[in-house]
């Protein structure tokens, strides 16, 4: 691991506690719903450590965030959350270096949103050997749909933070 | 606030979905199959048409199935979160009720999907 200052590492933890609070509350929220259909609100905590430190930052929050959310929440869970959330974070943030500019938080968002839902759909496909490929399919292209929407609402909430909140510590303004 | 390129990405992966949709629901027909496999292994397969109550043994205990008027669910199931009995009634084909603690997937199944196979060896 490479050397990381004091406030670096004050604040990617900050992010953490912020991303597991939000996922633990998600998970509670008493709204009717399928278990599995969420915004992804953790995901925004990704992104402004994205934006703020860069990929490796993010998957390591990331995945942090779904550990932690794991054991205060539902643990056997992690088989889906822990490689939903490696996944999604290092497409992100692939993504942002290989685009430059060109994709903004929102469209970010989206992509990692939709990898999250199809990681968990292929692990759901190992655990559960029973499915056939008009399911994978189907479910597939259902789950892209959602992950689309959400990606675009948790992108909004994120450029929202990022702008007005965050700056970056080099000093850039990530998002003008 | 969206580029360009957000929108030619989000547009493609809904493309991608909505081809992907239409696709299955083409090779949707024919009369449904009721199959019912435990640990990854086909227990059960019975037409949805008629009503059956079945018990199978999982790995945590005995899942209530119920088949009635060409719907399935499920109506007791040994796990803690239930999420299988909550799925409610399934009907159309490709539906799925999946309980991961006890290892049981109700799968609805179209008979065209068997017909499909270029053989089956014993």
């Amino acid at each position: 691991m490479m050397p990381m200052d004091t406030r670096k590492m004050v604040r990617l933890s900050l992010l953490v506690s912020l991303a597991t609070v939000l996922s633990i509350l998600e998970n509670q929220l008493p709204i009717p719903r399928p278990l599995w259909l969420k915004l992804g609100l953790a995901n925004i905590i990704t992104l402004v450590a994205l934006m703020m430190y860069g990929t490796w930052s993010a998957v390591a929050v990331s995945c942090m965030r779904a550990l932690l959310a794991g054991i205060f929440g539902a643990l056997p869970m992690l088989v889906f959350s822990l490689p939903a959330a490696f996944t999604s974070s290092l497409s992100m943030g692939v993504l942002h270096r290989v685009s430059g500019r060109r994709l903004s938080v929102i469209g970010l968002s989206v992509a990692g949103a939709v990898v999250h839902n199809l990681t968990q759909l292929l692990v759901a496909y190992f655990v559960v050997k029973q499915l056939n490929h008009s399911v994978i399919m189907a479910l597939a292209a259902i789950l892209i749909i959602f992950a689309v929407v959400a990606g675009i609402v948790t992108g909004l909430i994120a450029r929202y933070l990022i702008r007005h909140i965050f700056i970056s510590p080099t000093g850039e303004r990530p998002l003008e | 606030m969206l580029t360009r390129y957000d929108i030619i990405l989000i547009a493609g992966l809904l493309v991608v979905a909505i081809v992907g949709l239409s696709v299955v629901r083409f090779r949707t027909g024919g009369t449904s199959e009721v199959v019912i496999s435990v640990d990854g292994e086909e227990a059960i397969r019975v037409p949805l048409s008629e009503d059956h109550l079945f018990s199978v043994d999982g790995t945590l205990g005995k899942t209530e199935i119920e088949i009635k008027d060409k719907r399935v669910r499920v109506v007791d199931s040994p796990c803690k979160r239930k999420i299988c009995v909550q799925s409610g009634w399934i009907d159309r084909p490709y539906q799925t009720i999946i309980c991961v603690p006890n290892r049981v997937v109700i799968n609805l199944q179209s008979s065209k999907d068997r017909d499909e196979l270029d053989g089956v060896t014993e």
